[in-house]
């Protein structure tokens, strides 16, 4: 990075104050304080000052070409390493580019800081050039958000800001920062900032005892588990209690990879789009175990008919999820590394774990399509076997995000990042790059980063084509092109008559010639006999790849449980 | 008619993030009640909702917990 230098241009301690120390030093010294090491933004007029500030310091800035792009690939910074993303941008258009990267980090809880430039508190309210109210405009896309109206106030705002970021359900947190502010000199002493360690919360043990009682008279308990693992650092703890409990397990999109697929009674993801053999099982458990998972619309079908004989036990750290859409028999909130070990009872359930097995191998997936055209699920499979665990999939909205939870295989719920609850075309490309960023820090810096995309999703953040290239990043982006908003396109045909309305891509641009002309090698395979070398010369290839892949324009996703349906009454191939 | 009352903490756009909550959880304000409290660290609310139609079989208690989980907010309370 043109602006980057290294640490030994700070003091030991980069919070001391000093004469001369500016408001924006601050923010600067407290990302480096924090081992924040690596931001994504743009910046502009009224961010000038901390841009100005991050000029040699230890903190990389990765410019993205678009306020969404950066704001996506902090997300993916984040999720990928567990720690928190931050994303800056200036003030008007900049910080509302930002909205949907919020969006996305509030409905996935993912930890998220926004610093976002404001004209100076003189001009606030006078419809100056590039203002814009963003603490108005963040209310209902963050966890909270602040208005640094005068310079004391940074210190305290920021540390709040980052506690809150990762406290609790995790989620966004904006800070808006107007110029004078940034420009202001900062004598506080910051040190006198510590957040006290959180004391541990006692167990509710009437309550532990309530759900092991459930669990240890259940014969058909099913283990649902979802993003809230992942978030909570608990895949451990969550595979010690299934292993101990011996429950039959299935996951939501967002917590794939929580269990190691290879487990027994492990049946795949649940839901609209999931297997038959998980949503068979939870249809007819007498106990859900719900950790970490929302009981989210995607997941149950008709609310009413989910899991209609099932006692459920849920477990969150957000005690507000608790009844929101399912009413459960016993609910603990706290933290999963704790509860999850004292639940942890053998259920008498041998005979039904056999049955999901059986069920399992039943409906297991087939990769026997006829035909030379390249069938999607098949590639997909194929490049998920030939990968290192440790690799980072993501992947956009629509048809291919389906496919990528149905046919790849994750080991850890930190290497599969998707856009759950908001479905977000365009995440999946800015997204692999924060992610190949923070595996780069890490000692793992080998690892690959695949995104999934779609020719309708790709075209959202395809800008972000241009930060790979610059950054040189082991991004390897499989664009399956079926010149169709295929998801759409599949619900019209399903659904509205096969009125496909304002679904037709069939003018995309020459995609290996747009990714060469961002410098970035590319190739195009058309037939089912070129997968395999295709495959290999992208992961053979340093940097930056893109395998343009063309597929069938009437391919569909199934199963499927239609708008409405009860999970058991999943379409197939019509 | 449901009646809720809210303390929380006197900051920046509190009353709009509790109003935001109370509108986007399924519910309409019929009554607000906020005292005077110029210079005072805390703010009371009483509000008085009715549900709008699309949140007609939504629990109250749903909606006390989204508004607790705002930052600002220290306390909330239905009154009979």
């Amino acid at each position: 990075m043109e602006n980057s230098s290294t640490a030994e241009n700070l003091d030991d301690n980069p919070l001391s104050a000093e004469p001369g120390l500016k408001g924006a030093d601050y923010v600067v010294r407290v990302l480096a304080s924090r081992g924040i090491n690596t931001v994504f933004g743009y910046p502009g007029g009224a961010i000038m000052p901390l841009y100005d500030a991050l000029y040699n310091s230890p903190v990389e800035h990765v410019l993205c070409r678009h306020e969404q792009g950066a704001g996506m690939a902090a997300i993916g910074f984040a999720r990928a390493s567990g720690k928190t993303g931050v994303c800056i941008a200036t003030s008007g258009p900049g910080a509302t580019n930002l909205v949907t990267a919020l969006a996305e980090a509030m409905l996935d809880s993912v930890p998220l800081v926004a610093l976002t430039g404001q004209v100076p508190t003189t001009a606030l309210g006078t419809d100056a050039f590039q203002e814009v109210d963003m603490l108005g405009m963040s209310l209902s896309v963050t966890k909270h958000s602040f208005l640094v109206s005068n310079v004391e106030e940074l210190p305290e705002i920021l540390e709040q800001a980052f506690q809150l970021a990762n406290s609790g359900r995790p989620g966004p947190v904006l800070v808006d920062l107007p110029k004078d502010v940034l420009l202001a000199s900062c004598a506080s002493d910051p040190s006198s900032n510590a957040v006290a360690d959180t004391q541990p919360v006692a167990l509710p043990w009437n309550l532990c005892e309530q759900a092991r009682e459930l669990i240890s008279q259940a014969s058909r308990p099913v283990l649902y588990a979802g993003g809230g693992v992942g978030m909570a650092n608990a895949v451990e703890a969550l595979r010690f209690f299934q292993q101990k409990t011996g429950m039959p397990s299935v996951l939501t999109l967002k917590g794939l990879g929580a269990i190691a697929p290879d487990t027994t009674g492990y049946l795949g993801m649940l839901g609209m789009h999931g297997t038959r053999a998980a949503n068979l099982a939870v249809q007819q458990c007498d106990l859900l175990v719900c950790v970490g998972a929302r009981f989210d619309d995607r997941v149950t079908g008709r609310l009413e008919g989910f899991a209609p004989d099932a006692r459920v036990i849920h477990l969150d750290i957000d005690p507000s999820e608790f009844g929101k859409r399912r009413q459960p028999d016993v609910a603990l909130s706290g933290d999963l590394n704790i509860l999850l070990p004292a639940l942890a009872v053998k259920a008498p359930c041998e005979e039904w774990l056999k049955n999901c097995e059986a069920m399992r191998y039943e409906f297991r997936w087939r990769y026997d399509a006829p035909g030379e055209t390249i069938y999607a699920p098949a590639l997909l499979n194929t490049l998920s076997q030939q990968l290192p665990d440790s690799t980072v999939v993501t992947c956009d909205v629509g048809q291919h995000q389906m496919w990528v939870a149905q046919h790849m295989s994750f080991t850890r719920p930190e290497n599969h990042l998707s856009s759950g609850g908001l479905g977000t075309m365009g995440f999946g490309l800015p997204a692999a790059i924060g992610a190949a960023l923070s595996r780069q820090k890490q000692p793992r810096q080998d690892d690959l980063v695949i995104c999934v995309s779609g020719d309708g999703s790709i075209m959202m953040n395809i800008q972000e084509l241009s930060t790979a290239r610059r950054l040189n990043l082991p991004v390897k982006v499989v664009l399956l092109d079926n010149e169709r908003l295929g998801m759409v396109r599949q619900w019209q045909s399903l659904f509205f008559e096969g009125r496909h309305s304002e679904t037709v891509l069939s003018d995309n641009p020459d995609f290996p010639a747009l990714a060469q002309a961002f410098g970035i090698p590319a190739q195009t395979i058309l037939h089912r006999h070129e997968v395999d070398d295709a495959i290999q010369t992208m992961l053979n290839t340093d940097g930056p790849y893109l395998l343009h892949v063309a597929i069938d324009a009437e391919e569909n996703v199934w199963p499927l449980v239609p708008p409405g349906a009860d999970n058991h009454n999943m379409l197939e191939d019509i | 008619m449901i009646k809720l009352d809210v303390m929380a903490i006197n900051r920046q756009a509190v009353i709009e993030r509790i109003l935001r909550v109370v509108r986007h959880r399924g519910f309409h304000v019929c009554g607000l009640n906020m005292p005077t409290n110029t210079g005072s660290a805390d703010v009371q609310v009483e509000l008085t909702l009715e549900r709008a139609g699309y949140a007609c079989k939504t629990p109250v208690d749903q909606l006390v917990a989204q508004l607790i989980k705002l930052v600002d907010v220290v306390q909330v309370e239905q009154r009979s």
